[in-house]
């Protein structure tokens, strides 16, 4: 589990750069509208999956995860947002962390459902953490290909 | 434990009262791009410090607190968006909506524990804090 968490966590991080290496390579032509939409569809999907992994591969207190993830969010999505203006750096900060937030949320509600007041869930543990991270892995490499499509058509 | 709830949430709100009043002042300096942020920013982090807080309190009132916190991002959002246009006025409509469905469920995933709810108060302060920045250094092109 924790071997296969290791290699989601290397995958998304290469996908991430990935992005990052085409938005700043072609960050002069492209309009403003255009790179607002790209910062926050970017900045939003690369935390949120990386922050599932991360609880999925350390799940021992939610506060202290919580609080990693927060961090690495706010770092992704200004990232993100500082290839073309500065002026919106501050979406790609609050957008970043709150994706981080919400993917902790969701891997902590995958290993535990009652912590929501749903039912037990009938699969063991690792099943649902492979299903969950391979689900996370699938939303990137779509929303890598979509910005990939936007950024050379354009 | 009620008085650290009590006195974050009221923090909050007057954190956002004198946003307003400083950003009424200024509203005709502000762009189209940035107040878009400004309404996307304050409607999220008022829903979401709102959602947080009110679970902790009310640890049994699951659909009263997502409603309260959902129309409290709402209306915030709404008002900040209003200074500028009639699409940032949406945009911060929608974003205080999302962000207020998905607040409580937080709070209750972090089982009630004061130091997450220092931490999100700790973030919704520093993106206010660079609203101001932001506005403090940008010139209407």
């Amino acid at each position: 589990m924790i071997l296969f968490g290791l290699f989601l966590l290397v995958l998304s991080s290469l996908l991430g750069v990935y992005m990052y290496a085409l938005f700043y390579k072609s960050r002069y032509r492209i309009s403003d509208s255009l790179s607002f939409t790209v910062t926050l569809a970017a900045g939003q999907i690369t935390s949120f999956v990386i922050a599932i992994t991360l609880y999925l591969v350390f799940p021992i207190d939610f506060t202290v995860i919580c609080t990693v993830n927060l961090w690495i969010g706010i770092v992704i999505g200004t990232q993100f947002s500082s290839v073309t203006r500065k002026q919106s750096l501050l979406a790609g900060f609050f957008n970043g962390g709150v994706a981080a937030v919400m993917g902790t949320m969701v891997g902590a509600v995958t290993i535990d459902p009652t912590l929501c007041g749903l039912p037990e869930s009938t699969l063991t543990l690792q099943n649902t953490g492979i299903a969950v991270g391979i689900f996370g892995l699938l939303l990137l490499c779509a929303t890598t290909l979509l910005v990939r499509f936007s950024l050379i058509k354009h | 434990m009620s008085a650290w709830i009590w006195g974050l949430l009221i923090f909050q709100f007057l954190l956002a009262a004198v946003t307003y009043r400083f950003l009424y002042r200024r509203r005709k300096l502000i762009g189209f791009h940035l107040g878009m942020n400004i309404a996307m920013v304050a409607g999220g982090g008022m829903a979401l410090g709102t959602g947080v807080l009110l679970i902790y309190e009310f640890p049994f009132y699951y659909m009263e607190v997502t409603v309260i916190a959902a129309l409290t991002g709402m209306l915030v959002g709404s008002l900040f968006g209003g200074m500028f246009d009639n699409q940032t006025l949406l945009t911060g409509y929608i974003s205080g909506l999302m962000t207020g469905m998905m607040a409580p469920m937080i709070g209750a995933a972090a089982s009630y524990s004061i130091p997450f709810a220092i931490m999100m108060e700790l973030f919704v302060l520093c993106s206010f804090m660079m609203l101001f920045r932001a506005t403090k250094s940008s010139r209407k092109t």
